[in-house]
């Protein structure tokens, strides 16, 4: 069982992660869910990814287009626009320099008590 | 991937239409852009996994909605007219129980005090309100009418819906809107030189 991926945890790295499956292939709602949980996040909801995808579309990141779908009504796809790349470039970074810091400390041995502090009063 | 039946697609609809109701601060053209992606959204998932699970898959429709508030408004707070609606209520019972307070008592203060005939009027201008008792020779109150002043409740209502509602709250996504609306027009007026 893969362990549970805590949704604060993903909530900051969720638009860089939409951006660049966005900038690889455009997609509509349900199916960047679909996408994601393909992608091994297979806890994540439409309800959180949803008002991501507004959030983005009101900050410029995405341009969305209405294709008409033959099984219902016309899907809404999203694309990244200029803006959306910079956030997507920055984001990657961001997230590259904060798991260059935190994987190494959090992939060391876990002793099973604490040591004593180097001071004793 | 299956047929939704009647059921499902009036499953979708309820959780769609409840969403709507959430959000029905925001302009009518957002909540309709809102609405016709939710419903795409829900179809297509409960084609795959059934119409219950796909509502199931939403969550909470109201924390739903409280996120599309927060990505509309940028995560600052936005009003809220139905709070307003509230408070508008309760200023607008006050008023009709000061104006019945005030006449009563000026009623009862006045036949209290063995008035000579005459016309007696109150006037309350902060609550719109003015009464007048005409006291016959015998001394008995025999006529009590009385004048509400519309405009005065009007205001009174007006100023707790807008201090109920927030209503201050959408000056800064007006100013968002407008400064969004002035940078496309610069964008285009940069694209077409």
């Amino acid at each position: 069982m893969p362990p549970f991926l805590d949704p604060q945890l993903l909530k900051g790295v969720l638009p860089p992660l939409l951006l660049a499956l966005l900038a690889e292939r455009e997609s509509y709602g349900y199916e960047l869910v679909q996408r994601l949980r393909e992608a091994g996040l297979t806890g994540m909801s439409e309800g959180t990814v949803y008002p991501a995808l507004a959030r983005m579309e009101r900050e410029s990141w995405i341009q969305a287009r209405l294709v008409p779908s033959r099984s219902g009504p016309a899907r809404k796809y999203y694309r990244p626009t200029a803006a959306g790349y910079a956030a997507l470039r920055d984001g990657a970074a961001a997230w590259q320099t904060l798991a260059a810091v935190v994987t190494p400390i959090l992939a060391r041995p876990i002793p099973s008590q604490p040591a004593p502090p180097t001071e004793e009063v | 991937m299956s047929a939704l039946t009647f059921i499902d697609r009036l499953r979708i609809e309820r959780a769609v239409w409840t969403v709507d109701a959430y959000i029905s601060i925001l302009p009518m053209r957002r909540q309709r852009e809102i609405r016709r992606e939710l419903r795409a959204n829900l179809r297509a998932s409960a084609a795959q996994v059934g119409a219950k699970a796909a509502i199931r898959n939403l969550g909470s429709l109201r924390r739903l909605s409280y996120e599309y508030l927060s990505a509309e408004y940028r995560g600052r707070p936005w009003p809220t007219p139905l709070k307003g609606l509230g408070w508008a209520v309760v200023v607008e019972v006050l008023l009709v129980l000061a104006w019945t307070l005030t006449l009563s008592a000026f009623h009862d203060g006045l036949a209290a005090t063995n008035p000579e005939p005459g016309r007696y009027t109150v006037e309350r201008p902060l609550i719109g309100f003015v009464s007048e008792v005409t006291v016959d020779s015998a001394g008995d109150l025999t006529e009590v009418a009385f004048l509400v002043s519309i405009p005065v409740a009007l205001a009174w209502v007006l100023v707790a819906f807008v201090v109920g509602s927030r209503l201050w709250r959408v000056i800064p996504r007006w100013r968002d809107r407008l400064r969004e609306r002035r940078a496309q027009r610069e964008a285009g007026a940069v694209a077409d030189a």
